[in-house]
């Protein structure tokens, strides 16, 4: 359930950054309702047919509530499989964390604020964040893994918590390039594309890090292992994606050389590339935090902080078999 | 009695966590709202460059209650706000500027449900030519070449000649088509009626920064404050200056400033010194569209041949900034090789003023280079009319001039012909930075 909760919360991502690139926030004007009529009862045939903005704004919205059906259904099925409380405190706060979101999304629409937007969008990869962490705790690995104590755990531990905190806020500073402000003056943005560019190399330069330290000091911890190295892969995927998006919105950035091989590149505002492009950028955005996060929590899962901590588990492993949801 | 102690304690600790958990929520959504609603309107600030500028030149600084506050009253009364745009009373404005149009293109964005869009500005243009069209919007710093400032009226790429509006035509296009090369996108996959839209609402700023530029430059930056000045705003020309004048003379010319300013503010100045004139350039603008004597039957080769000889010639003069190869390497090192928008504000000559301008937003000036015409790109257009244009009328406010007199259209068309033609297509040509031909020669 938890996994189902991250593959649905992960397309409401996407389909939360088209609503920003096609500037859809407020196709629909009215909020919780659409156009007067209930969510749900909307009819499909104007949905579907209607104009492009509609029909993402709205799906942005049917998909939220998907997803808050999705988080009350875990809240059930952890309270009535999983053994351990904190499991259902913390679904409980994904369910509170969704219902938050939607009112924030409904707070934009309200309020037409482009920075409720901006706290709506940087929130939605926090809780995405949470749903893989959701997903950690109840999966089969988390269960199986003996915790044991490393030297030198304590550096990947650290390592992992910084890429995820890195990653995190290259995700905010993105989203004032993203969300610019109207009457936004170009010295603030200049700011916020350097330390982007530089938080990028930063988030590389750590994903690197951890991959390596994970490959060359700890055999054991396979899952940081492999999704270390699938970090890194999605970190080179997006610093292209970058630099595509950038291109494709505003030519090819005048700070790289190489803007002499395409001169005669026409940029097309509102194509499906530059859309596509743009908000691809934005979800792995969201999937390196994802990725990071569930990087974090298997580096603790497998080097237990202090052998008290390391006994507590051990007794507690009991309650944890046939915990996966 | 102990334990009771200790757990009403507790219960009392975990209420007060509890009540502030939900201080700090209610908080969180005060601020959040707070933030909502106290967010600023959009609005039109004041040429402050053009201002600065002007209160070099008179070395004196502008009164705010007698000028800058005038200024932006008679821009409002005249044009309104970027969320509600009005036009001023000028006959036959309707002519020009439609303000149907130019209020779907106004305000916050969104649409209907039928998908109708409103505030098509905001939407597309706003985040680099800035809510007033200065050009200098939040993404312009990265951009090469800087987004176009709509306020001055001048744009690059038209039918007319330089010193004459652009037609409506002219604007439409390069929404349409875009600016290769540069990050002017195309518009073309929106509807015809919302370029139209951008397009009304590219003149509106445009002829509502030309009116802001008049008041600025030629009128109310034209009196001289010092004698309605406190003295304490005064500086020392103008308090010398005051001081300079008899009781009698000062009340003289405070009468007289007053009724200047009355006059500048009054409607009759607005309609028909100010924004009439402006309205009418923009007006006869179709009327202005360089005339084009039909292309000469010839062979392409002869063509190409003549155009190459009258490239390389005196008489033309291209190959001295494009080159002898025509990659845009030619002899254009010179100190000015700015283009009029960074002029304005930027003398190469002197460039101790410059700071004062950065901290008005104005942008890092940056030099101009000639265009590398093997890549085979023209930002205004490749079709044989739209270099026909630029050959003939130069290419207003860049250093690129008109074509002399002398040089007719037959021999336009055959440079025409060489510049698409003659040359080698090389895309992957680098131009050199600019440097005197000795220079390159001796290394």
């Amino acid at each position: 359930m938890a996994l189902l909760l991250v593959c649905t919360t992960f397309p409401l991502i996407w389909v939360g950054g088209l609503v920003t690139t096609k500037k859809a926030g407020m196709a629909v004007p009215d909020w919780p309702n659409t156009y007067g009529y209930n969510l749900f009862l909307y009819p499909i045939s104007e949905w579907i047919a209607g104009p492009f903005d509609l029909f993402v704004e709205h799906g942005h919205r049917l998909l939220g509530s998907v997803v808050g059906m999705v988080a009350i259904a875990l809240v059930i099925v952890v309270a009535l499989c999983d053994k351990r409380r904190w499991m259902l405190i913390l679904s409980i706060i994904a369910l509170i964390a969704v219902i938050a979101q939607g009112i924030l999304g409904g707070a934009r629409v309200i309020q037409d604020e482009v920075l409720l937007a901006r706290i709506h969008g940087c929130f939605g990869p926090a809780f995405f964040g949470l749903t893989v962490a959701l997903a950690v705790f109840t999966s089969r690995r988390w269960g199986a893994i003996q915790p044991s104590q490393v030297e030198g755990s304590g550096s990947l531990q650290l390592l992992a918590v910084m890429t995820a905190s890195l990653a995190y806020v290259q995700l905010l500073i993105g989203s004032f390039l993203r969300h610019v402000p109207a009457g936004g003056n170009h010295g603030d943005f200049r700011i916020a594309v350097v330390f982007h560019v530089f938080l990028a190399f930063l988030v590389m330069a750590h994903v690197v890090a951890l991959t390596t330290t994970a490959w060359r000091n700890h055999p054991r911890a396979i899952a940081v292992r492999w999704w270390s190295l699938a970090a890194s892969l999605i970190v080179i995927v997006q610093i292209g994606l970058g630099v595509a998006a950038w291109t494709f919105k505003y030519g090819w950035p005048t700070f790289l050389p190489g803007g002499d091989l395409i001169p005669s590149f026409v940029i097309n505002a509102e194509s499906v590339a530059q859309a596509g492009v743009v908000t691809a950028h934005v979800a792995t955005g969201s999937l390196i935090v994802g990725v990071t996060v569930a990087i974090a929590l298997y580096s603790f899962r497998y080097y237990s902080a202090s052998p008290a901590s390391l006994a507590s588990q051990i007794a507690d492993k009991s309650t944890l078999q046939g915990v996966t949801i | 009695m102990m334990r009771q102690e200790i757990t009403s304690m507790n219960a009392v600790y975990s209420n007060m966590r509890r009540g502030d958990w939900a201080r700090w929520t209610l908080l969180a959504i005060g601020v959040i709202a707070t933030a909502g609603c106290f967010s600023p309107a959009a609005q039109f600030e004041l040429n402050m460059i053009a201002v600065h500028k002007r209160e070099l030149e008179s070395e004196a600084t502008f009164s705010t209650q007698y000028q800058l506050q005038p200024i932006a009253e008679i821009l409002e009364a005249s044009f309104g706000t970027p969320d509600n745009p009005v036009l001023p009373p000028v006959p036959g404005i309707e002519d020009v500027l439609d303000l149907e149009k130019i209020k779907m293109a106004a305000g916050p964005y969104g649409s209907d449900e039928n998908g109708k869009q409103r505030g098509l500005y905001r939407q597309h243009c706003v985040h680099c030519h800035g809510i007033t069209g200065d050009g200098a919007g939040p993404t312009a710093a990265f951009l090469n070449p800087y987004p176009r400032d709509y306020r001055p009226g001048k744009f690059k790429f038209k039918s007319t000649a330089s010193g004459q509006e652009p037609t409506h035509q002219d604007l439409n296009r390069i929404i349409r088509d875009g600016a290769a090369g540069t990050a002017m996108p195309s518009f073309k996959l929106l509807d015809s009626d919302e370029i139209e839209a951008l397009t009304h609402y590219v003149k509106y700023l445009s002829i509502r920064g030309q009116t802001e530029l008049y008041l600025i430059e030629a009128e109310f930056g034209e009196l001289l404050p010092a004698v309605v000045k406190p003295a304490s705003e005064r500086n020392a020309e103008e308090q010398e200056y005051v001081e300079s004048l008899t009781e009698e003379e000062l009340e003289e010319e405070k009468a007289e400033f007053l009724e200047e300013v009355a006059f500048f503010e009054s409607r009759e100045n607005i309609v028909e010194e100010v924004v009439g004139p402006i309205v009418e350039k923009w007006m006869n603008a179709g009327d202005e569209v360089t005339e084009i004597a039909e292309k000469p039957e010839m062979e392409m080769k002869e063509s190409i041949a003549k155009g190459r000889e009258l490239f390389f010639s005196a008489k033309t003069g291209c190959a001295g900034c494009h080159g002898e190869s025509a990659l845009g390497d030619g002899q254009t090192a010179e100190a000015d090789f700015y283009d009029d928008w960074t002029r304005f504000y930027y003398d190469p000559n002197d460039p101790s003023t410059l700071e004062g301008y950065l901290a008005l937003g104005a942008l890092e000036p940056r030099k101009l280079r000639p265009r590398n015409l093997r890549q085979g790109v023209f930002r205004g257009g490749r079709r044989p009319i739209d270099i026909f244009w630029r050959i003939r009328n130069g290419i207003e406010g860049a250093k690129m001039p008109a074509a002399p007199p002398i040089v007719t259209d037959e021999e336009i068309w055959h440079l025409v012909d060489f510049v698409r033609y003659g040359l080698p297509y090389d895309a992957l040509s680098e131009n050199e930075p600019h440097q005197p031909e000795n220079v390159r020669v001796r290394n």
